[in-house]
C-alpha cells in the first residue's frame, strides 16, 4: 500500500470541481482512497482522519491544493497522481446542447479541435494558403493544399516541415486524394479495395480509379502530392513519403505511381525508392507513348490476379471527320499529357495553346486559365467557349475533350457539351470524349455517356483509347 | 412507404459485409431496439445497426449523420437497393468500408510487448477455459468453452458473447499474422457448431456479431487493437478507443481480444 | 508529431478552410468535416505572416512566453508611497496610462488628471499655474516603471501604491489605490473634493492598509481572482466579488491596527466596502507582473501590453522589445450615465486593458452574466465573445476558470499573429471618461482593439533579424536544400 500526499502551493480550484476529481481518482482501479481539496483546516483534519501522514502539510493554507492518494502499489499511485493533474488541467468542452451558440471557428486549428480532425483541407486563395497549411502542420495535422499559386519556396518549407513531424502534405495544387476511402477534392466514387495510388497528378489518379472501377477493383488510398512534387526543386518529397507509407500499409496489395513527365533526376530517386518497396509498384510516370494509364491499370489488376475488364466505350455511329487538324481541349493536365504523348507518336510535335495552325492540345485547368476563376471541371464556361470557337475553325478536323465526373465536379457536364457536339457533327468535325467517370459517380456515368453519344460523339472511358482514336481519325485511317 | 420530408436522402456509409443485403431488392426490417447512439433492426436473420457516422464501425452497421435517432421500436424501415427508407428516415448508401483486417507479418517480440500492456491494463478475465482450448487448437474444447460463454452476463450483447466475439476475431488475426493457418482453419471448423448453439442460446444481435467475427469481420476499434497488437499502431491508444464502445461492451471485447490474441500467440509459438 | 501510418489506418476527419464546395463533397460522402469561417488576413500583413509561419522559432518562443505569463503567482505584500519604491519617479515626474505622449497631444481627461496631480503634489497652486507648468512636466508611461493605472492612470510621487510581488519569481509591480467612482482623478476630475480624497488616501488609507497587509502577510491575489470569476466578476468591469473577498481576507488585520485611530480604521473599511472597483487596481498590478515576466522572449508574438492614453491605443509584443505600436484610440461602444451621450465620450483610455492581456475582462466575459446588459449585450453574446477570444490566444488559464464553460480556463495570452491572421481583435470591457477635463466618468462599455497596431507589430516582428547569438547557426529548416528559403528570410530583414 502506498500513500502520496502532495501540496501544490497557491493553486485554487472550486470545491465542487475538486470533489469530482477526488471521486474520479477514488474510482480508479487499485486506488483505495483519495482526497483532492484546498488546504483548509477542516480538510487537513479530514486528511489525517483518513490516516494520511499530514506531516509535511503543516503550514499549508486555504490557498494551497492538497492531493492525497492511497493505492495498491507505487505505479498505480503515480498513475493516479498524474491523473489528478490531467483532470485539473484538461480543457473540458461544453456538452452538445449547451445553452449558447458557439461562434464558428476562424482557423483550421480550432475547426479541427471541434471534431478531432487529423487532416486539413486548404483551398483558400494561394497567397494565404501557406500560412494556413503551416498552422495546420504545427497543429499536428496532415494537410491537403488544394490551392494553387503557392510559391515553390513555400511548398518546400511545408514539405520539409511535414517530414520532420511525420506528416503528409498533399499539394499545393493537389486536386485529388482518397484517404481510407474518403474522397477529397475531385474524386470518383470507388469501392474499398487493395489498390493504392500516389503521385503528382490529379486527373491521372482519377483516370486510374475509374479504370480500376471498370474491372471491379477497389481503391484504398490515392494520395495526390501536388503538381510540382516531382520537379527538381521539390525532389518528390511528398511522393516519397506517400510511397513509404503506402508500402507499409498491410491492406495495400499493389501501388501505382503516377505523374506527368517528371524531372529526370527525380525520376531516378523515385525509381530507387520504388525498388526498395516490398509491395509491387506499377509505374505510370508518363512521358512516352508506351506508358499509359490504361496499361498501368491493367498491369496492376494482373498483379492482383484479377481479370482485366476492358474499359467501356459508347458509340453508335462511327464519327466521320473532314480532313483537318487535331485539337484537344482538356480540363485535366495529366489526361492532356497522356494524350499528347500518344498523339506525338503519330502526328509529330503538337502545340500547347489554341489559336495556332495545326494540331494542338490545351489544358484549360492550368494556372493561366484558373487565376481568379473556378477550375473548368467546376465551371465549364471558359472551355465551352473555346470549344465553340474550335469547332467554328475550318482547320479543325477532330476534337478530343475530356469530361471528368465525380465529387466536386460539375453536376451535369454533358448539358453544356451536347449542343456543341451536335454542331460539330453538322460541320463534319469528329468529337472524341475521354469520359473519366466511375459507375457510382453522382453525375451518372452511363447517362452522361449516352447523351454525348447520342449527340454524335464517340465516348471512351480510357483516355489513352480516346487519344488513340482521335489520332487515327486525324490521320484519316478512321472509319472503323 | 416514403419519408415524410421531401428532402434528398441523407448520404450513408455501410459495412461491405452488408453489401449483398443492401444490393438486393428492398425488404422490410423491424426496429427492435433503440439506444442513445444507435437503433437496431431485424433484417432476415441479420440484426442491422443504424447509427451516426461518429459511432464505432460495426460489421453490421449503416451510418449517417441524422435519422437513426428518430426511430422507435416497432417502426418498419425498408432496406435494399442501397437505401434505408422509413417514415422518418431516408438514407442512401454512398460509400462502403471493409470490416476485415489484413494479416500483418508480426514480430513475436512486438506481440509479446502488446499483450503484456493489455494484461497490465485489463482486469483478470473469466475466459481462461476458452483461452486454454484455443491455445491447444482443440476444436471440441473450443466449442465447449464457447458454449459456456454464450448468453452469459449482462448487457445489450451479453458480456460472455462480447468476450467470445473478441476472442474469435483476435485468434484468427493473430494466428494468420504469425503464420499458423492450421489454427485459423480450426476456428473455421467450429464456426458452424458454435453458431447453431448460439441461435438458441443468445440474442439475435450477438448471433449476428458472432457470425461476422467467424468471417473475420469486426468493429473498427477491435480491428485497430488487433493491428496494434501485431505491431502497427500504439496499443494503449487502440485499447482506449476499444474501451469506448458501448457501456460495457468495449471492456468485454478487449478482454476477449486479450484471450484470443494470447491463445493465438501461444498456439503459433 | 504526426504519424503517417495512422493517417492510413482509419478514415480521416477533416477540417476545411476555403471553398465550401470541397466540404460539401465530403458531406455528400457521409464523411466528417468541420468548416472554418475563414477570412483573409488583415491587409498589409500577408507577407509578414508568411515569414513568421516559416520561422520555426515562433511556436517555441510563444510557448515559453505564455508559460512565463501563467507561472506568475501575484501576492500583495505592502502599500507604500510611490516615491519610495517606483523606479525613476522623481517629484516632477508624472506617470500616465498608455503609450508615451506629449502634453500637447493629451486628451481632456488625461490633461484633467495631470492637472489634478500637479495641484495635489503642490507643483502648482492653482489652475493657471498648472496650465503654465504642464508643458514642462516630465511625462512617462506607467508601463515603463513597472506600474499600471486605470483610465488616465496618473501616478505621482506622494500617492500610495500597492506592491505586488511574484511568489514564484522575482518580479514586482505597482498600482495606485482605486479612488471609487464619480468625480475622481483617473477620469480627469480635479476639483477640491478630488484633491481632498487623494490627500486622505495618502494620509489614512495607504498607511492603514499597509499596516494591515504587513500584519496579515502576503495576500494571494491569484486565488481571489479565481474565486471572483466563479462569483460573477470579469476582473475589469465587475470587481464586486473580488473586492468583497479582499476585504474579508484583510478585515481582521485592519481592525487590529491599534496604532491607527478607530475612526480611521472604520473609514478605511467603509471606503473599500463602498467601492466595487477597489480590487481593479490590484488585479491590474497582478496582470502587469505577469506580462513583464513574459516580456523579451525572442521571436514571441505574445502581446505583453495593450494600453491607451486617451489619444492613442498602443500594443507591445514579447518579441519586439520596448517598441510601442500605436493607432488612434477608438471610441467605446457603451451605455452612458444620466444624460451623457457618445458625443461626450473621450476616446478609449487607461492601462486597464492589462486585464484582457492576461485573460480577464472581455476575455472572461462569459463569467460575468450580471454585466452583459451593462456592456450592451446578451448572455449568449457574452459567452460567444469569450469563446471567440480562444481563437487568438495561446493558452487556457490554469486557475482563472469559467463555470458556465464547464470550468474551462479563460483564453489567455494574445498571439498577435493570430489576431492579424483571423481578423479577430481583442475585446475589451472598459469605462468611458468624459472628453472634457474635470467631467469624470460618463459611461462604460465595450471597445475593440484597433487592428492597425497588431499589423504593425507583426510586420515589425517579421522584420527583426535572427537572434544575435544564433544568427550564424539559424536555419529555419534542418535541411540544406532549404537554402533558397533561408535566403529569402535573410533578404527581407
Amino acid at each position: 500500500m502506498i500513500d502520496i500526499v502532495d501540496v501544490v502551493t497557491r493553486r485554487y480550484h472550486d470545491s465542487v470541481r475538486l470533489m469530482q476529481v477526488s471521486r474520479s481518482i477514488a474510482d480508479m482501479n487499485g486506488v483505495q482512497a483519495s482526497m483532492v481539496a484546498m488546504g483548509t483546516d477542516l480538510n487537513l483534519e479530514l486528511l489525517s482522519e483518513m490516516g494520511f501522514d499530514t506531516g509535511h502539510t503543516t503550514g499549508s493554507g486555504a490557498d494551497d491544493l492538497l492531493i492525497a492518494v492511497r493505492a495498491d502499489d507505487q505505479a498505480t499511485a503515480d498513475l493516479a497522481r498524474a491523473e489528478v493533474d490531467r483532470l485539473l488541467t484538461a480543457a473540458p468542452r461544453p456538452a452538445a446542447g449547451a445553452p449558447f451558440t458557439p461562434p464558428p471557428p476562424h482557423t483550421v486549428e480550432s475547426a479541427a479541435d471541434s471534431v478531432g480532425a487529423n487532416l486539413a483541407l486548404i483551398s483558400v486563395p494561394g497567397p494565404h494558403a501557406f500560412v494556413e497549411a503551416m498552422a495546420a502542420l504545427e497543429h499536428g495535422m496532415h494537410v491537403m493544399v488544394f490551392s494553387d499559386n503557392v510559391s515553390v519556396e513555400h511548398e518546400l518549407a511545408l514539405k520539409t516541415k511535414a517530414a520532420t513531424e511525420d506528416l503528409l502534405v498533399m499539394g499545393p495544387d493537389c486536386g485529388t486524394a482518397i484517404v481510407h476511402g474518403l474522397g477529397l477534392g475531385f474524386s470518383n466514387v470507388v469501392e474499398p479495395g487493395p489498390v493504392a495510388i500516389t503521385g503528382a497528378s490529379g486527373t491521372g489518379i482519377q483516370q486510374l480509379c475509374c479504370l480500376f472501377d471498370a474491372s471491379g477493383v477497389g481503391v484504398r488510398h490515392a494520395l495526390g502530392t501536388g503538381t510540382r512534387d516531382l520537379s527538381a526543386e521539390i525532389g518528390a518529397r511528398s511522393t516519397l513519403a506517400a510511397l513509404d507509407a503506402l508500402d507499409a500499409d498491410p491492406e495495400v496489395e499493389v501501388i501505382v505511381l503516377v505523374s506527368k513527365p517528371p524531372d529526370p533526376s527525380v525520376a531516378e530517386s523515385v525509381g530507387d525508392a520504388v525498388s526498395a518497396c516490398r509491395t509491387p509498384v506499377v509505374n505510370a510516370m508518363l512521358g512516352s507513348a508506351d506508358v499509359t494509364l490504361e496499361a498501368a491499370a491493367r498491369q496492376a489488376v494482373e498483379v492482383l490476379g484479377k481479370p482485366w475488364v476492358e474499359p467501356p466505350t459508347w458509340r453508335t455511329e462511327i464519327a466521320t471527320s473532314r480532313s483537318g487538324a487535331l485539337r484537344g481541349l482538356f480540363s485535366g493536365g495529366t489526361l492532356r499529357a497522356e494524350a499528347k504523348a500518344i498523339a506525338e507518336e503519330g502526328l509529330g510535335q503538337l502545340a500547347d495553346e489554341p489559336g495556332v495552325p495545326g494540331h494542338w492540345l490545351c489544358d484549360f485547368g492550368d494556372d493561366r486559365y484558373t487565376r481568379g476563376r473556378a477550375h473548368p471541371m467546376i465551371d465549364p464556361a471558359i472551355r465551352l467557349d473555346a470549344l465553340a470557337a474550335t469547332i467554328d475553325d475550318s482547320e479543325t478536323g477532330v476534337v478530343v475533350v475530356d469530361v471528368v465526373l465525380g465529387h466536386a465536379a460539375h453536376p451535369d457536364p454533358a448539358s453544356g457539351l451536347v449542343p456543341l457536339v451536335e454542331d460539330a457533327r453538322n460541320w463534319g468535325v469528329a468529337v472524341i470524349v475521354s469520359l473519366c467517370g466511375s459507375r457510382g459517380d453522382p453525375q451518372g456515368r452511363d447517362d452522361q455517356a449516352r447523351r454525348l453519344m447520342e449527340a454524335g460523339a464517340e465516348v471512351y472511358q480510357s483516355n489513352a483509347a480516346a487519344a488513340g482514336r482521335a489520332v487515327q481519325l486525324t490521320e484519316g485511317v478512321g472509319g472503323g | 412507404m416514403r419519408p415524410t420530408s421531401d428532402t434528398a436522402p441523407v448520404p450513408a456509409l455501410a459495412s461491405l459485409a452488408l453489401a449483398s443485403r443492401l444490393n438486393s431488392s428492398p425488404r422490410p426490417a423491424r426496429v427492435i431496439g433503440v439506444a442513445a447512439n444507435v437503433a437496431w433492426c431485424a433484417l432476415d436473420d441479420e440484426v442491422v445497426f443504424l447509427a451516426p457516422t461518429v459511432a464505432a464501425r460495426f460489421p453490421n452497421a449503416i451510418l449517417a449523420t441524422a435519422g437513426w435517432d428518430r426511430l422507435e421500436p416497432g417502426d418498419v424501415v425498408v432496406i435494399g437497393s442501397d437505401a434505408v427508407i422509413g417514415q422518418t428516415i431516408a438514407w442512401r448508401v454512398v460509400r462502403w468500408w471493409n470490416p476485415r483486417v489484413a494479416p500483418i507479418a508480426a514480430k513475436p517480440n512486438d506481440v509479446a510487448a502488446g499483450l503484456s500492456l493489455l494484461e497490465r491494463t485489463l482486469p483478470e478475465s473469466s475466459l481462461a477455459g476458452l483461452e486454454a482450448a484455443l491455445a491447444s487448437c482443440d476444436g471440441a474444447a473450443v466449442l465447449d468453452g464457447a458454449v459456456a460463454l454464450l448468453g452469459a452476463g449482462r448487457g445489450l450483447t451479453p458480456e460472455g458473447d462480447d468476450g467470445l466475439i473478441g476472442a474469435v476475431a483476435a485468434f484468427r488475426h493473430m494466428t494468420t499474422s504469425l503464420g499458423h493457418p492450421a489454427a485459423a482453419r480450426m476456428i473455421d471448423d467450429v464456426a458452424n457448431d458454435v453458431v447453431s448453439v448460439a441461435t438458441e442460446a443468445t440474442t439475435g444481435l450477438s448471433l449476428t456479431l458472432l457470425r461476422h467475427a467467424f468471417a473475420g469481420e469486426m468493429a473498427d476499434p477491435v480491428a485497430g487493437l488487433l493491428r496494434a497488437l501485431t505491431g502497427r499502431g500504439d496499443v494503449g491508444t487502440a485499447l482506449e478507443r476499444c474501451l469506448c464502445i458501448g457501456a460495457s461492451s468495449g471492456r468485454a471485447l478487449a478482454l476477449g481480444v486479450l484471450c484470443g490474441a494470447r491463445a493465438g500467440y501461444e498456439a503459433a509459438s | 508529431m504526426g504519424d503517417l501510418n495512422s493517417l492510413l489506418d482509419q478514415e480521416p476527419v477533416v477540417a476545411a478552410a476555403g471553398v465550401d464546395l470541397l466540404a460539401d463533397a465530403i458531406e455528400t460522402q457521409a464523411g466528417r468535416v468541420a468548416r472554418t469561417d475563414w477570412r483573409p488576413s488583415a491587409p498589409g500583413a500577408e507577407h509578414a505572416l508568411a515569414i513568421l509561419a516559416a520561422d520555426g522559432r515562433a511556436r517555441p518562443a510563444n510557448r515559453d512566453a505564455v508559460e512565463r505569463l501563467l507561472a506568475v503567482r501575484p501576492q500583495l505584500v505592502d502599500v507604500v508611497p510611490a516615491h519610495s519604491i517606483v523606479p525613476d519617479l522623481s517629484e516632477g515626474t508624472l506617470l500616465h496610462a498608455g503609450p508615451p505622449i506629449e502634453w500637447a497631444d493629451c486628451s481632456g481627461p488625461l490633461r484633467g488628471a495631470l492637472t489634478g496631480a500637479m495641484l495635489y503634489e503642490g507643483l502648482a497652486g492653482n489652475l493657471e499655474e498648472a496650465a503654465a507648468l504642464a508643458p514642462s512636466i516630465l511625462l512617462s508611461p506607467c508601463h515603463h516603471h513597472g506600474a499600471v493605472g486605470p483610465m488616465a492612470g496618473v501616478v505621482s510621487a506622494s500617492m500610495p501604491v500597492v506592491v505586488v510581488e511574484d511568489a514564484a519569481g522575482s518580479g514586482v509591480a505597482y498600482a495606485t489605490l482605486n479612488e471609487g467612482l464619480g468625480k475622481v482623478l483617473r477620469y480627469g476630475a480635479y476639483g477640491p473634493e478630488v484633491i481632498e480624497r487623494l490627500e486622505w488616501m495618502e494620509r489614512v488609507l495607504g498607511p492603514t492598509l499597509g499596516d494591515a497587509i504587513r500584519r496579515h502577510g502576503p495576500v494571494d491575489l491569484g486565488t481571489i481572482i479565481s474565486q471572483a470569476l466563479q462569483m460573477g466578476d470579469d476582473g475589469h468591469n465587475r470587481n464586486r466579488a473580488a473586492t468583497s473577498l479582499f476585504l474579508r481576507q484583510v478585515g481582521a488585520d485592519l481592525i487590529a491596527s491599534e496604532s491607527v485611530p478607530v475612526t480611521d480604521r472604520s473609514d478605511v473599511f467603509r471606503f473599500i466596502d463602498s467601492n466595487d472597483h477597489f480590487m481593479l487596481n490590484l488585479i491590474m498590478a497582478s496582470g502587469k507582473l505577469a506580462v513583464d515576466a513574459a516580456a523579451g522572449v525572442d521571436g514571441a508574438s505574445l502581446v505583453t501590453t495593450m494600453a491607451r492614453n486617451g489619444t492613442e491605443f498602443g500594443v507591445r509584443l514579447s518579441g519586439t522589445g520596448d517598441t510601442w505600436f500605436t493607432a488612434p484610440a477608438p471610441i467605446v461602444d457603451g451605455l452612458y450615465l444620466g444624460s451623457y451621450t457618445a458625443a461626450d465620450a473621450n476616446p478609449d483610455i487607461g492601462d486597464s486593458a492589462i486585464t484582457e492581456t492576461v485573460g480577464l475582462g472581455g476575455f472572461a466575459m462569459a463569467a460575468a452574466p450580471a454585466i452583459v446588459g451593462f456592456v450592451g449585450g446578451t448572455a449568449d453574446g457574452a459567452i460567444r465573445r469569450t469563446l471567440e477570444m480562444y481563437e487568438i490566444t495561446l493558452a487556457e488559464h490554469p486557475s482563472y476558470r469559467i463555470p458556465i464553460l464547464e470550468d474551462r480556463g479563460t483564453p489567455t495570452g494574445i498571439d498577435a499573429t493570430r489576431v492579424v491572421r483571423t481578423g479577430v481583435v481583442p475585446q475589451i470591457n472598459t469605462g468611458v471618461a468624459g472628453r472634457e477635463p474635470g467631467v469624470g466618468m460618463v459611461g462604460a462599455g465595450l471597445v475593440q482593439a484597433p487592428m492597425e497596431c497588431f499589423v504593425e507589430a507583426v510586420r515589425s516582428l517579421a522584420a527583426r533579424p535572427s537572434a544575435p547569438t544564433a544568427a550564424e547557426d539559424f536555419r529555419p529548416w534542418p535541411d540544406d536544400d532549404a537554402a533558397p528559403y533561408r535566403d529569402e528570410i535573410g533578404g527581407s530583414t
